[in-house]
Order: C-alpha cells, then structure tokens, then sequence
C-alpha cells in the first residue's frame, strides 16, 4: 500500500508541524524552515494553498528578534493568557462554552492510555489542548506507517480507524470552530494563515479518514 | 484501494514540511510519554476516575492494622486496597479489609448518646444529646470518687482498640483511675508468657518479613524482597497458630509461602485442619494433629531430644543467655521421674500417649528442629495464648528457638515487640500523683498506681491487669496487699468500656451479666453504679450500659498502628471520612469527658492537660511519637554507619539517613527531625526505618541484658510478695492441678492442664465429658465484625459456614441504580432481604465424621452440648474430617449473640453456640489471671434434626 | 501489537483467605448473592489425612467462549485483548449466557436495569416476552476490571490485594510482563481444558487434584 504509506507520511508531517505552531511560540530557525515547508505546499485544495500562502509570506517578513517577538506577543495574546480570544482546549469549544479540564479533556486522557500514553505533567497540563490532540494524531500515523512497513495490514488498517475515530469524536468537533475565533481575532497573516490552513487541513484530513474507513476491510 | 479515495491530493509528500516538522520535534518535548503503569502508588486517582479522592490510613477489622489506601467519593468510603507503602501488608489486604465499609455503614452504628431507660440487658434507650450524658457520666464519677474514696473505683476498659491512649490519659489523669486496661489483659497472654520472662518481650514471629530495606556495604540503603538472597527459615513450625485466617500477623502470610517456595518446610502443629494446616499439608508441609492442651507435652520432648543429642548451639548460649544450667537442671530433674501413665517425663513415648501423636513424628520433627537452622517455632494466640497452662508451650517454644541459636539469627525467629517504634500519649506518670486514703483509720500517703486492684491486690504479677476477673471484684470489693495502702478495701463502681465487648469476650458471659446486674441487696442499686459504653457498633456491652457514647469508627478518627513489622515502621491512622452522626474521636471525647468533669467540680482536672493542650487530634498524636523510632543503632548490618553505635535513634528517616541530627553523648541519643503526624501524612502514612539481625542490645531487654533462663522478672515478684498474702492465683492452681506454688516459678517448671483428659486428675471427668471444646478464629474473628452480613459468604476453617435457617434481615448492601460504564457506581444502602437456606454463613460446631457416626449426628443437625459444670449450649453441626476425634471446634464469638447490633448473627442465636458461655469463669491463670477460654470439657446431650443441611 | 490480557492465579501462594472473592465485591459493587470472583473450598480424603484445597474462581475469559453464541442480540462480546465483555446498552437479560457458562462465571445482576428495549426480540426470545426493559436486568461478570483498565491501571482488584502475591495479571503479548515470564518458567493448569473454551485464566497447581475436588463441594 505505498500510496497509503505516502500519505500517512505526509499527515504525521503535518500534525507535526502544527503541534509545534501551536504549542510555543516560534524560533527565527523554525520560522525559516517553515516558510520554505510552506511555500512548497502542494494541495488540490484552495483554502489550503490559501492558507499556506499567507505563512509563507508572514514567515518571509521575520527577519529579526524583534519580528519574533512581535509574534511571540500574538501568540500570547491568543492562546496563552488573559481573556483569551482563542482558547486551544477542546473542553472550552464544547455545547454552550466549558471550562478547562472539562469532560472532553478526561475522555482524550482515555484515549491517550488505551496507546499507553499519558500527558507528562498530569493534571498541571489540559489533555485536550490542541498541540496535544495533533501529537496523538501524529503517533498514531507513525505506528501505521510501522505497521505498514512490518506488512501488517490488519494492524495497519486498526489504526487508521482509531485515526478516524480520533477525528471524529474529537478534533473534528471542534478546531474549526476553534480555528474561526483565531481567524476572528487576529489581523496577522502568521496566525491567520495557520488558522486557514488548519481548519481546511482537518476538514480535509476528516473526510479522507471516512472515505478509507467506508472502503477498508475493517469495516467488512 | 487508495485510487479510489477521492480526497488524495489534499496532501503531497514534500521534504521540506518533514524537515520543518523534524525541527519542531527537536525543539519541543513531546508532551504525551509512555505511562509507567501505577500498580501501586495511585495518587494519580483524581484523574483517572473524576470525583473519587485518595487517603491512607490503617484498618480496625481487626488488630494487624494493615496499612491502607481508601477512595471516597462525595465523602463516602467506596474502594479500599492496601497501602503498597507499608510493609506490614505491603499494598495488600485479607478477606476482612475490602468489606470495610458494611462497618462504616452498619446497620448497627451507635451514632447518638444513649441513656438506659428499664434494667440492664433490656436494651431500651432514649436518645439524649452530648451534654446531658457526660453531665450524667461526670456527676457519678464525682460523687463515686467522694463517696468510696476516689478514682481506683473506676475501671476504663479501652478495649482492643489500640488508637485509645487518649482513654489512658482520660482515665489517669482526669478520672484519677489507675486503671486504664486493654484488651491484651483478656487475649493471647499466656503466649507471651515465654518472651516476658527471657528478655522482657511479647511476639515471637519467623523471619518472613519483606521487602526490608538493608545497609549496603557501599552505604546505600536497598529494599530487598523475597527474590532477594536475604535467607529465609528452612523450616516454620506453627503450635495452634493459622496465620492464613488469623491474619494476626499479615506479613506471615505471604512470607510463609514465599519461604516455601525457597524450600520451607512447614508443619501446622494443630487439633483442626485450618488454612494453614491445609496448605501446608498440600505443599510439601504437614498437618499434625495434637490433642487440644498438648503442646506443652510436645515441646517438653523436643526440648528434650535436643538436649540429649547435645544439638543445643552452646556457643550462643554461652554468648547471648543466662542461667541456662539452672534451667537445664531443673528440667533434667524430671527425666528420671515417672508419670503416672508409666512413662519417664518428656520422653518420647511419654509424649506420644499424651499427644497422641506418634514417637516417630515427634522425633522426626525433634530432628529437624534440632538441626535445620535456621528456622522458627512459632506458637499461637488461640491454641497456646488462650489456655490455663499455655505459660509452659510458651516458655518451651522460646527456650528451643533460644538454644537452637535462632533468635535474631538471619531467617530465624524474631520479637517484633522489642525492634519496632516505640510511641506514647499513655500519660503514665499521673499514676506518681500523690494521694491520700484512711486505712483502717490511720491516713496514709501513698501514689495513685498504689491502688491498683491487681498488682497491688490479688495478683501481683499481673502484668497486663486481669479484666478476666473484674466480675469478682465488681461483686467482691477490692483489698489492697502490698505497699503503702496494705489493709485498704475499696468497692469497683464504675466501669467504662471503650470498643470492646466483654460480656461476651471477657470470660464467660453468664459471670459478667451477674456481675453488671448484680444488686445491693439493702438499697436494690446496682453494685456497679455506672456502666458506660464508647462504641462505634452496637454490641452486647452496650445492652448493660446505662450510657452509650457514639465512637468514630476507624474510618473517621486518628491514631498510630500498633503493628508488629519485623523492624521500625510508623504508620498514621488519618481521617478519612467525618464520622457519621453524632460520633466523636477519642481526643474529642477525652476532652470533653475532661471538661464536663471539671465543670463538675472534680480538682484532679487540669485544663492545661487537656483541652486547652490538645485542641486537635494531630497535637496528640505528633506529642505520641516524639519519641519514635526509639530504637538502638545496633545489628548486623548496622543500620547507620555514620551514627555512633548502640545509640538510641529519634526521628525521621530522611534526616537520619543525611545526618541532620543532634547527638547526646550523656543520654546516647541522635535526635534526628522530630516526626510529626504532618511529615506521615505527606509521605503516604509510612515511615520505614533500616532493617537489621542480630539486634541483641535491642531486642533483650531483661534486667541483666541477657536472655535469661532464670527470671529476674519472677524474682522481683517474689521479692514483692515476700512474708505477703498469697497471691488469689496460687490458690486457683492448686484447686485446678494440684500443684502447690509458694513463690512464682524463676526458672523451668510443670504443671498438668486443667480440664484435659492428658491430665491424670481429670481421667474420671473425662470420661463423662468426653469431649473437649476449643474455639479458633475465622476471619471475621472480632466480636464486632460478625455484624458485616458482607462477611457471611466466606465459609471458614469449618467452623464460619453456610449452615443457616432461611431468614430475612435488614443488611446495608450495595446498590446499583443507574446502567453505566466506568467504574462500577454502588452505593450502600440499607434494605430488606430474604436468606434462603444455606447460603449465609453461621458460626457451627465442627464435628469429626467418625465422632458423628458414633454420635449418631449429620451435618445440619443442632447439638446441645453441656459442659463439665452443667451449662449448656446448642449449635449447628458440620461433619468434617478436618478436625481430629475427640474434639467440638466452634469460633469464639461467632454464636449465641443477643444484641441486635450484631447483625445477621443476632437472628442465629438460636441454634448458634457462645462457646464462652461454657468456660470456667473462676479458671484463671496463676500468674496473668488470664481465663481458661480453650479449657473445657463437655458432652452432646441431644440432637435435633431441624434440616438444615443442604447437602 | 494489542495487549492480550491474561491472569495466572499461583496456588502455591494461594493461602485461602478469599481477599479476591471480596476485594471484587467492593470494587465492582457485588450485591450479597452473587459473585463475580468466588473462592471455593474443596475437601476430599479422611482423616488423619484429609485434603483441603482452595480454588479461586472467576471468568476465564474464554478465547472460544461459549457463551458469546446464545446472545441473541450480540451484547456479549471478546474485546481485542481478550477480555469477554458485556454491552449493558444491548444486553435485554435474558440469561441464556449465563446457562451457556460451564464455569458458572455469570449471574444477572439484582440491580442494573436493562436499557435496551426487549420487545424488538421478544419473538425469538420467549424469556423476555412481554416485559418491559425496567423490569428486566442486564447480565453481569467478571471484566478484568475493564473500567481499570481503561484508565491503564493493569491490575484487577483482587490482584491488587491478594494477600499471598499469588495472583499476577498483564500482557501475554509483552514477554516482559509478569505472567509472560511465569508461563514460560513454570508448568501451568487450566481449569477443566475439557470444556473446549481455551481458558485465557490459568492456574499454577501442584495437585491436579485441587479442580476435581472444586467441582463436588459445597460452595456453588
């Protein structure tokens, strides 16, 4: 199944990549590489392209320290504290609006066992935050693509589901809402175009986890 | 397959997202990492199972106080495991400690004051609020203390709870009584009768204890467990003890089938086939079963087969003992005698008829002791500890591990008294106040504990006070014979019992109704003008009471263990629920008790030692182990290297172990930080102190440091009784056996056991009463916990089985409303349910299956049985082969209950039997006054056939 | 790889003191009556020398469990790691499993109320014929404690607290695991492998005899 291998290569890349955006504000090493990944992004899908466009432009203009820091400010202003426009944590984006630690965060920390898997600062550190949800996502692509190698492919195939699972029961339910307020609350093109590419990203990734669901022998 | 997925091209490999993707792994940790799966430490709870919170703290099921770990919910005890940080049981718990919470939540919980309304044993009650019953309590001490002279009337009985120091100092201090007792006055004392005199110990237990952390030679501390090279006893020889079911001892559990793994023999030496005594028999062990009352037969032959083959280890005994040849002589004076059964004393054959068992086993087994080292002999609580002559297994049982040289020996036999923490809050030196009393008209100065009704009276070597005999007293008076007060009478009028239950446990039970009902015949009072109850369930103590106080059960108060480890540990009892209803802890009741004395005029209280001292239960415990561990550094290996040798160590472990201390050259103490009921509570109720063998300077503790084969103790007895009254104990061991005492024994001595068909003074008794009645524990051994319907579906040791009549019963039981996943969602509730027959287990009668042919008697039968002085019992019948001829077992405490508090068993009265109801209540030891409870003879004089049975 | 969970009971350390049967009580709230874990005690022989044996009993966890086929609407199940699970969404009572168990190892329970609406099998289940799900009561047994489980503590209750460490649960997949390596250095029994259901429990037993002698005693 070497196109499935491709693929699933490519998505552990990019939750990667995404989970490191998300989870501290940048290097000037890291806006680099980013700004070369992104500008080479090849998509079939426009607000993709779109999305990874606008990166590719913001990280073109860091040039200095003080760049940096100016988006280290964004990235604070956005997700770390104060009255926070866009809280990364599944808990917050469920029904009305929760709190931190809410039913979500105890349900993903299941799921993070069931892989062996636990958040190192247990307790200290929401499970559902959303750097940690894309790590999860990028663990189980890397035992896939293991699987794959072994030639395994009944195991392969479990774990796709679980990815699809993952995705559903979680992640899908709420990083585009999550990636709309991000969208509403920044002018900057570095943020803003993450949160494009983000939002198109999991919609995408979403259905193409359905579509080889509906296909696959596990099913059958 | 891929080709047909329309959403492919959303994503395309590209080098340069892997490498930016490899930089951000690189410069982030990942946030999710292996679980290191928790199978012990699960502090971790809260988040696992929402709502759910964690406390350590030790068990009350019954004495060994295993540490544990309890989940609560909205402030409910819901789960309880052991405490994986306390070696005593080492995260593990027996068939008792999971089913705690049906005696948190007992049906049966006193949970208001009680004031009596009618007589005595009626059992009716009105509820009244604290205040009016400790005015009600006070007011009679203070008019007892005026009118008969003062405290001494008053007797606090704290029972078998261990956490009651505070009951001391209540009684000490405020009471001015010196007579706070315990329940080890009424259990196991005879056992302890060998250790108390060889060097001033109580428990004797094989080396089976791990993990032990141990010195290294390169200075480190390592915990070391079974898989380790630590040795282990090549043999374990257990004299009427089942630590399988008495989990008295939690750790001899699974040490002892560790130890066989590693090719420990194990023989059960026993009348039943307990636990014990069935595993051993199916894994390479031995079942020997001994005629009840022998084992003082059988260890006198081992003893002396070692002594005659010269196996003794003479250079330990020349090292570490003193006076073994006076002690030898006196023994060797008996081999040449004759007995009356033809046999030459201690000799094989001798032994043989007395024991019945075999002259082949017994020198097979003589063999092995003799020459397997190292190993232990191990005698029990039941078997040996609860009868008339068990003083002589005991001093046997100790002398063979002594000569054997396997006393502290690594894998030998070890006091766990004598190595553990020492702790306090006793407030023993209220008992030195100064007090005044007329003796026969002259006044006369004297201190408080120079009243005591026993040492100071009747039995002077009493050592662990003689509650066996408190109903004589309650009808007999008091009169001091030694010391300042000699010629001073005084009646008992008050008695205040904490959490134990001694109409039933204390003796028989028809000597202690007669005592508690018993009236002055010129005013019609009581003799005993104030019974008080403090109890957390409500037993039969409670229905003679004329106060019930509400306790807080274990779950809900504080205290620390009194466990025996093989080494120091200290473990916190922590509060883990508010106690229900209207309960208190004993500091609470200590001070209120103190206070509502003083408000009513008592001078002997003072506030600084009390309340205003103690203004929470932490400041009592913190002041209690101020001197723990209060061990030696001594042994092999040392535990401290860096810290002198031989001193006497205080406080915590990390600070000991990084030389944070003081050190007192005059006192030879290293004061380490003091440890604190704080510095317990965040390290998961567990302190654990180095172990170590061969402790000498700190496990003898007689008078001349050496193991003593010739007593000092009994010598300062005799000393003390010198041109004195005959101690009340002579007396009754002279009528019972014939032997004629006029000073305690200081070294080897011999009587035969009362009421025993070995003893020739019995034979014609014998052969009216052929039987002889023992008793044994089941697990649900404490007279409280047959209360625990939860417990009745663990048949046990053939003598706790389902025998029962179909019944219906109020029971707290749990229940599960709500279809959910996750943790399993019960709680306990109270309801009605319906027993059919055969499925609750009841306390029965076991009955050899050749005895029942001959007596024409089935399983499911109900026996009467009568006993050598004409009283009777019934109770159901179990045929077994698990017990030998000639013998009716029945668990003490599991029959024949009349308070309702005792739960399902109370609606099996009936046709259950109190095997106390037939012990002799004037049967009490010569030195301890402890009651012959395994002592009794008896026939089956009729049977019925209600159906019981269901096989 | 997925874990395959087993429990191998020692009945060389086993010392009869029944801590599993009521560990598993308080864990998984077992009303009085019914059990999920059950020490039996077995006498056979006469005296002088009689035999006493211990033999705790629980559900094997079958890996051809038969009682999976009677289930009329699929609510009993094996789990991937082989534990044999009962859906309490599904399950309508009926109680035919707990007939199909040679081992006695199921019960329904007095409490839980079925969920599942009954009507819809009535036709093929007479037993349910004209009862409504609240009066009905789902199908209870041991799971390994799966709720445990699932917050990745490897260890049922009654291993927790065996008080002769007799008791050893994990993944016979991890070589590593405790029961891994006890079953590959020491000889193990299954309980009556004549029922066919390949045990996925085991027992470590000396004396053969201790299973023969379980079956004729009282305790049932």
């Amino acid at each position: 199944m070497n196109d499935l291998y491709e693929i699933t290569e490519a998505r552990m890349h990019v939750y990667n990549l995404l989970r490191r955006i998300y989870a501290a504000g940048p290097t000037l090493e890291f806006t680099s590489n980013l700004g070369n990944a992104m500008l080479e992004y090849l998509s079939d899908v426009e607000s993709i392209r779109e999305g990874s466009r606008m990166v590719s432009m913001a990280c073109r203009e860091v040039r200095n320290e003080k760049d940096l820091d100016d988006l280290h400010v964004e990235f604070a202003r956005l997700f770390l504290f104060g009255k926070m426009p866009a809280p990364p944590y599944e808990s917050v984006y469920q029904g009305e609006g929760g709190c931190l630690m809410g039913e979500p965060a105890i349900a993903v920390r299941r799921e993070y066992l069931k892989e062996g898997l636990q958040v190192e600062r247990l307790y200290s550190e929401p499970d559902d935050h959303i750097a940690i949800e894309f790590e999860f996502m990028a663990f189980l692509c890397n035992k896939a693509l293991s699987a794959l190698k072994n030639q395994d492919n009944n195991e392969a195939d479990k774990l796709m589901k679980k990815q699809k699972d993952f995705m559903e029961m979680h992640i899908a339910k709420w990083v585009p809402s999550f990636c709309d307020s991000v969208l509403n609350a920044t002018k900057g093109r570095f943020y803003g175009g993450i949160a494009l590419f983000t939002k198109s990203f999991v919609i995408e990734d979403s259905g193409f986890l359905i579509e080889l669901y509906d296909m696959s022998e596990v099913k059958n | 397959m891929m080709a047909k997925i329309s959403r492919r091209n959303f994503i395309k490999f590209s080098s340069a997202v892997a490498a930016a993707a490899a930089l951000g792994i690189d410069e982030l940790d990942a946030f999710l990492v292996n679980l290191k799966l928790q199978s012990g430490n699960e502090k971790d709870v809260e988040g696992r199972f929402p709502g759910y919170d964690v406390k350590y703290t030790y068990d009350s099921y019954c004495p060994s106080e295993c540490g544990l770990e309890v989940w609560t919910k909205g402030g409910k005890v819901e789960k309880i495991y052991g405490n994986y940080a306390d070696p005593y049981n080492h995260g593990k718990m027996c068939g008792k400690g999971p089913l705690g919470c049906g005696l948190v939540y007992s049906t049966g919980r006193i949970l208001h004051p009680m004031m009596r309304v009618g007589k005595r044993g009626e059992g009716k009650f009105k509820r009244v609020s604290w205040d009016e019953a400790l005015n009600h309590i006070t007011k009679k001490i203070v008019e007892i203390k005026k009118k008969y002279g003062g405290g001494e009337s008053i007797i606090v009985d704290t029972g078998d709870m261990t956490d009651t120091q505070p009951y001391y100092r209540m009684a000490y201090g405020a009471i001015g009584s010196p007579h706070p007792v315990e329940h080890g006055s009424i259990c196991d004392t005879p056992r302890r009768f060998g250790p108390k005199n060889f060097i001033n110990g109580k428990r004797w237990e094989p080396d089976v204890m791990r993990p032990v952390l141990v010195r290294q030679p390169d200075g480190s501390l390592k915990e070391l467990d079974y898989d380790s090279d630590l040795p282990l006893p090549k043999y374990i020889m257990y004299l009427g003890w089942n630590p399988f079911t008495a989990t008295r001892i939690h750790w001899e559990s699974r040490g002892t089938v560790s130890a066989a793994l590693k090719g420990c023999k194990v023989i059960v030496v026993d009348p039943g086939m307990c636990n014990t005594a069935a595993w051993a028999a199916n894994n390479n062990g031995e079942w020997v079963p001994i005629r009840p009352g022998t084992d003082n037969h059988f260890l006198g032959a081992i003893l002396r087969y070692i002594l005659e083959k010269g196996y003794e280890d003479k250079d330990f005994i020349a090292k570490q003992t003193k006076g073994f040849d006076e002690f030898e002589k006196e023994f060797k004076s008996y081999w040449n005698k004759t007995d009356s059964n033809g046999f030459k004393y201690f000799s094989l054959e001798w032994a043989e008829e007395k024991t019945t068992i075999s002259k082949d086993k017994i020198r097979e087994l003589a063999e092995l002791i003799g020459k397997t080292k190292p190993g232990a002999v191990v005698w029990g609580m039941n078997g040996i500890g609860h009868r008339y002559a068990g003083y002589i297994a005991s001093m046997l049982g100790t002398a063979i591990n002594v000569v054997t040289g396997n006393f502290e020996a690594p894998g030998g036999v070890i006091d766990c008294n004598q190595v553990r923490i020492s702790k306090d809050g006793y407030a023993g030196h209220f008992n030195g106040r100064e007090v005044t009393r007329t003796v026969n008209g002259s006044v006369i100065k004297g201190k408080q504990g120079d009243l005591h009704m026993d040492e100071m009276s009747d039995w002077p070597a009493g050592w662990y006070d003689v509650v066996g005999d408190h109903p004589r007293r309650i009808l007999e008076g008091v009169e001091i014979k030694y010391g300042p007060f000699k010629g001073y009478k005084y009646p008992i009028k008050a008695r205040i019992e904490i959490g134990g239950n001694t109409v039933i446990s204390g003796s028989s039970t028809w000597k202690w109704q007669e005592a508690l009902t018993a009236t002055d015949p010129k005013t019609g009072e009581y003799l005993l003008e104030l019974n008080v109850h403090i109890d957390s369930i409500y037993l039969e103590n409670s229905l003679y009471a004329d106060i019930v106080l509400p306790a807080a059960n274990y779950m809900e108060r504080y205290g620390i263990a009194d466990i025996y480890p093989s080494c120091a540990v200290a473990v916190l009892r922590d509060q883990v629920v508010k106690p229900l209803g209207e309960a208190k802890t004993q500091v609470e009741i200590m001070n209120a008790v103190a206070k509502a004395l003083y408000d009513n005029g008592d001078k002997d209280v003072d506030p600084k030692d009390f309340w205003l001292k103690y203004k929470h239960d932490d400041v009592f415990w913190t002041e209690a182990i101020e001197v723990t561990p209060g061990v030696k550094n001594v042994g092999e290996p040392l535990p401290y290297p860096k810290l002198p040798k031989g001193y006497k160590l205080l406080g915590t472990p990390d600070s000991l172990e990084a030389g944070r201390v003081k050190i007192d050259h005059d006192k030879k103490v290293v004061q380490g930080e003091p440890i604190t009921v704080d510095w317990l509570r965040k390290n998961q109720g567990v302190a654990v102190w180095p172990m170590a063998w061969r402790r000498y300077e700190q496990a003898v503790q007689s008078k001349s440091g050496k193991i003593e084969f010739v007593w000092s103790k009994m010598e300062h007895e005799n000393e003390r009784i010198k041109g004195g009254a005959r101690p009340y104990g002579f007396e009754l061991l002279e009528k019972y056996t014939g032997t004629k005492w006029d000073k305690y024994p200081t070294t080897f001595f011999w009587f035969d056991p009362p009421y025993n068909p070995a003893s020739p003074r019995y034979s014609e008794m014998a052969k009216k009463y052929p039987l002889q009645i023992i008793s044994a524990r089941v697990h649900q051994g404490m007279t409280a916990t047959y209360a625990n319907p939860q417990q009745a579906e663990t048949p046990s040791d053939s003598i706790w089985w389902p025998l029962n009549k179909e019944f219906e019963a109020e029971v707290a039981d749990w229940v599960t409303e709500k279809n959910s996943i996750g943790m399993p969602q019960g709680t306990m509730k109270v309801a009605k349910k319906r027993f059919a027959k055969g499925t609750h287990c009841v306390g029965v009668c076991a009955v050899n299956s050749k005895d029942a042919e001959s007596y024409g008697v089935k399983t499911g039968d109900v026996i009467t049985i009568e006993n050598m002085l004409g009283k009777t019992q019934k109770s159901v019948v179990l045929v077994t082969d698990t017990v030998r001829p000639g013998v009716l077992k029945m668990p003490f405490g599991g029959g024949g209950r009349f308070s309702p508090g005792a739960g399902t068993t109370y609606l099996q009265k009936d046709y259950t039997a109190n095997i106390n109801q037939l012990v002799d209540p004037n049967l009490l030891t010569p030195i301890f006054g402890f009651p012959g409870y395994l002592d009794i003879l008896g026939r089956i004089i009729a049977v019925e056939r209600p159906g019981l049975a269901t096989i | 790889m997925s874990k395959k969970y087993a429990l191998l009971v020692d009945l060389r350390k086993c010392v009869g003191c029944t801590s599993c049967q009521v560990s598993c009580k308080m864990e998984n709230a077992v009303p009085i009556g019914e059990f999920r874990s059950k020490v039996d005690i077995a006498d056979t022989g006469e005296y002088p020398k009689p035999k006493r044996y211990f033999l705790p009993k629980i559900c094997n966890q079958c890996d051809e469990a038969p009682c999976i086929l009677p289930c009329p609407t699929g609510a009993t199940y094996k789990r991937e790691d082989g534990v044999v699970m009962v859906n309490r969404d599904v399950c309508i009572g009926c109680g035919r499993c707990v007939g199909a168990c040679p081992y006695g190892a199921r019960f329904i329970h007095p409490h839980i109320p079925v969920k599942n609406d009954p009507s819809k099998y009535a036709k093929d289940v007479p037993e349910v014929k004209g009862k409504k799900a609240r009066d009905l009561r789902v199908v209870d047994k041991c799971d390994y404690c799966s709720h445990r489980l699932a917050e990745g503590i490897e260890e049922p209750a009654c291993v927790r607290n065996c008080v002769g460490k007799a008791r050893f649960f994990g993944d016979l997949n991890d070589p590593n695991s405790e029961v891994s390596k006890l079953k590959a250095s020491v000889k193990t029994t299954d309980w009556h492998p004549d029922y066919g259901t390949k045990p996925r429990s085991t027992f470590i037993a000396p004396d053969k005899e201790v299973f023969s002698a379980a079956d004729g005693q009282i305790n049932r």
